[in-house]
């Protein structure tokens, strides 16, 4: 009886464990993707949409399949849910010709007006947007790495050109980290979102019944302040901000 | 002069820590008794500090901000600051009407302003004074039961006899509508019940989404009526000084709700297919050759005209078989928003290119829209056209040998728009990692380490291969052999003569095994040593010499002395 008994009890262990791996909790990401692929395909852009999604809650969000999903949800005709993803994108792979124009057509289909982006920053600090966060960190570390490599022959600086050289490779290093240094700053405090819903009332409270101040829609892009109960606290333009509900707006 | 500018600094510095050094706050409102046209002036004084204030727990009032001041003040030497924060309430009921006390946020700690009341009544206390003939306002729509899609106007009129100071339009929610505001706001006189008017009209394009009843809700103005007095008894009661002495009465004016009836669009059961377009239009259609020859293209045009919905307007379905290869141009567009809609015209332009020869037939086109002024589907037919198409040109050959003229160019316009495909490869899901703050801070500091240790195993490797470092180590070994051995020993004398050959070497970082007393003293000179050093040191040098190879006094007492003399001139040419 006893033996009966601890026979079973493996056999719902192992059951329990195998349920637990990822094989058993549904399909591998890649079978998931090519199944969004597919579907997407076969125009049929909901079903796309759920199986990139599922990979994205999954916690993968690579640049391509923040793509694909602002592609099927663009497709489904979700403007708001699919601005997003494609901010996302652009986050990971700033540079990619297919998601600048697919992004570009997607803010073209926004009815809000974005206000112009801050170019003289664009232009000051052009590094900064030439590189991904990812890309400016092994930046710093083979900068710093050059830097103190010059540094380290004990007659190496005592030529003038050496010394250029070490300098110019200081002030690259110097930009760089903190370049990165500000990357991550933002990354933990700065948040950006995006309007989900097709039209948002911004109001002056935290109710439905604080007073309408203005309306946004789907797509238009907002810096979040705050948040307090179920509430973001939204900031469009210098003049223009208050309080809209958290389910409108998709974080970046 | 100068301590005045740094008294100044250092009080604009610490202005705003004295002033945060005791925070209260207050609340008061304009008065306690109105009307339901009236509007109330609440504000809330906070003291020592700035803060933010809750008003969602008002109730019974709509909340208008009126935005907020400050000012900074210095009373016997302390600074005070003071923020105003301004409300207009409007009161949504009569009877008496609560302000709850209402928390405000400062300093990190939640105020509470005292609890106010008002009456509210439905006429205003001091009708007598103030003629509601004088202002009112109303709004209306062009059309009452539109149908679905179809364009109608909503106007707000503000008629005035009264002068107003102070207005502010709220637009009411148009629930059911999509909206745009028409961009000239009128303003004309009018006459109503033989009285003449100003009146300012402000309106809006709405077009109903879906059937069914909609009611649009008030708008409200609230604005201050600038009271007239009957007789101006003192240069103070001029209107210009009115104003400034609070001679204006708040108003708030409302329309009455405005409902509409929506008509659904009836089934079309017609032929063909139903464009979507609801207004009033026309088309016209044109081909711009009647004849051509196989390859060549022929521009068809189609263009639709009129008042409605026209941004919505899509391409017509041409249907020719596949004797035609058919590439659709960019539409063209010319829509103006006016005061009665959207109207202009959509011209869509296609190449048709002809891959057989033949006569073709290419009939009338059909395009159905709503009209709304006859409530029903109207059928639209451009006249029939035929096309001749002839064989190509033989000489086509001909002229692909030869060089062809350079063609005209012309931009490249997009011809539809859609966005580009998706992403696939395996990299797709396959994420990398990005490097942790901590990670990023350790391969940072790496570097100086490994700097660091590489510079203390450089130093160390100089130091064993040093010729300067070597010939030291090798006048004290010297002089601690020397001071083992006994100046009997022929050994002690040759340990003393090394001892200070090497000395005197270590100085130049060269290497060597014997110098002259001359060599020594051009060395010791040259190395910045005075000449008497130098010549002390090349006269020991002598002295061992003579005793080492010339046979001299070699007791012990001499010996020793002359071991610890070299002991000491080896210390002091040691670097």
């Amino acid at each position: 009886m006893k033996k009966k008994m601890l026979r079973y009890g493996l056999a719902a262990a192992l059951i329990l464990l195998l349920a637990g791996s990822p094989a058993f909790a549904g399909d591998d990401p890649e079978a998931l993707f090519r199944k969004g692929v597919a579907a997407y395909e076969a125009g049929e852009f909901r079903q796309s949409a759920q199986a990139f999604q599922t990979l994205a809650d999954r916690g993968i969000q690579t640049g391509k399949l923040c793509y694909n999903l602002g592609n099927a949800y663009l497709k489904q005709g979700s403007l708001g849910h699919a601005v997003l993803w494609y901010e996302r994108a652009l986050r990971r792979m700033p540079h990619d010709p297919d998601l600048r124009f697919n992004h570009d057509y997607a803010l073209s289909l926004t009815r809000d007006e974005q206000g112009p982006e801050a170019s003289f920053r664009r232009i000051l600090f052009f590094w900064k947007y030439l590189f991904t966060p990812e890309q400016i960190q092994w930046l710093s570390v083979f900068l710093n790495g050059a830097l103190w490599l010059a540094l380290l022959p004990r007659r190496g600086l005592r030529s003038t050109r050496r010394k250029t050289l070490a300098g110019a490779i200081f002030l690259l290093a110097a930009v760089s980290v903190l370049t990165a240094g500000h990357n991550a700053y933002e990354a933990a405090f700065v948040k950006e979102g995006v309007i989900l819903a097709e039209e948002a009332p911004v109001r002056s409270g935290l109710t439905d019944r604080a007073t309408e101040l203005f309306r946004l829609h789907a797509g238009a892009r907002v810096r979040i302040e705050r948040e307090k109960e179920g509430y973001y606290r939204v900031r469009y333009s210098e003049e223009k901000f208050g309080w809209i509900e958290r389910s409108s707006v998709g974080e970046i | 002069m100068r301590n005045r500018l740094c008294w100044i600094v250092a009080a604009a510095i610490l202005a705003p820590a004295a002033a945060m050094a005791g925070v209260s706050v207050q609340a008061s409102l304009d008065r306690t008794a109105l009307a339901m046209e009236e509007s109330l002036v609440l504000q809330v004084t906070l003291r020592g500090g700035k803060g933010e204030v809750d008003t969602d727990g008002i109730s019974d009032f709509k909340v208008l901000s009126r935005g907020s001041s400050t000012s900074i003040r210095m009373v016997n030497g302390q600074f005070s600051q003071e923020t105003v924060y301004t409300y207009a309430l409007v009161p949504l009921r009569e009877g008496r009407l609560t302000i709850p006390p209402l928390p405000v946020q400062a300093d990190g700690e939640t105020l509470r302003t005292p609890e106010l009341s008002a009456i509210v009544t439905r006429m205003p206390a001091d009708r007598s004074r103030m003629d509601p003939q004088d202002l009112f306002v109303e709004a209306d729509v062009s059309e009452t039961a539109p149908f679905e899609s179809q364009q109608i106007r909503y106007t707000f009129r503000v008629w005035q006899r009264a002068r107003i100071a102070n207005a502010k339009f709220q637009r009411p929610d148009f629930p059911g509508f999509t909206v745009r505001e028409l961009e000239e706001r009128k303003e004309y006189n009018a006459v109503s019940g033989g009285l003449d008017f100003r009146v300012t009209e402000v309106a809006f394009l709405l077009i109903p989404v879906g059937g069914g009843k909609k009611t649009i809700p008030s708008a409200v103005l609230t604005c201050d009526v600038v009271r007239q007095s009957g007789r101006r008894d003192s240069f103070f009661e001029d209107p210009f000084f009115g104003m400034r002495s609070g001679r204006l009465a708040p108003r708030v004016l409302r329309t009455e709700p405005v409902a509409v009836f929506v008509k659904p669009l009836p089934p079309y059961t017609g032929q063909g297919k139903f464009s979507g377009l609801v207004g009033r239009f026309d088309i016209d259609a044109e081909l711009a050759s009647s004849e051509v020859r196989v390859g060549d293209s022929t521009t068809f045009a189609f263009t639709i005209r009129g008042a409605g919905n026209i941004m919505d307007a899509g391409p017509p379905e041409i249907r020719l078989g596949d004797a035609f290869k058919v590439y659709d141009d960019t539409p063209e567009e010319e829509i103006r928003l006016t005061g009665e809609g959207y109207s202009g015209k959509k011209v869509f332009r296609s190449a048709l290119v002809p891959v057989a020869a033949g006569t073709y037939d290419l009939g009338s086109l059909e395009w159905v829209y709503f009209d709304v002024s006859r409530g029903g589907y109207v059928v639209r037919k451009t006249p029939a056209f035929s096309l001749s198409v002839r064989p190509a040109d033989r000489t086509e050959d001909i002229r692909a040998a030869s060089p062809a003229p350079s063609p005209s160019k012309s931009e490249v316009a997009f011809v539809g728009r859609d966005i580009l495909p998706l992403k696939d490869g395996r990299d797709a899901v396959s994420e990398r990692r990005p490097i942790s703050s901590a990670l990023f801070a350790a391969m940072l500091a790496l570097p100086p380490f490994l700097w660091a240790a590489a510079r203390f195993a450089m130093a160390r490797l100089k130091k064993e291969t040093d010729p300067g470092r070597m010939m030291a180590e090798k006048a004290e070994k010297a002089m601690r052999e020397a001071a083992s051995l006994s100046p009997s020993d022929d050994d002690f004398w040759g340990c003393l003569y090394r001892g200070l050959v090497a000395a005197v070497l270590s100085r130049t970082g060269s290497a060597g095994l014997s110098l002259t007393s001359a060599e020594v003293s051009g060395i010791l000179i040259h190395q910045g040593f005075t000449g008497e050093a130098a010549e002390a040191a090349a006269t020991l040098l002598e002295r061992i010499e003579s005793a080492r190879y010339g046979g001299g006094v070699r007791d012990r007492d001499a010996g020793e002395a002359l071991l610890e003399e070299t002991r000491r001139m080896v210390r002091k040419l040691l670097p």
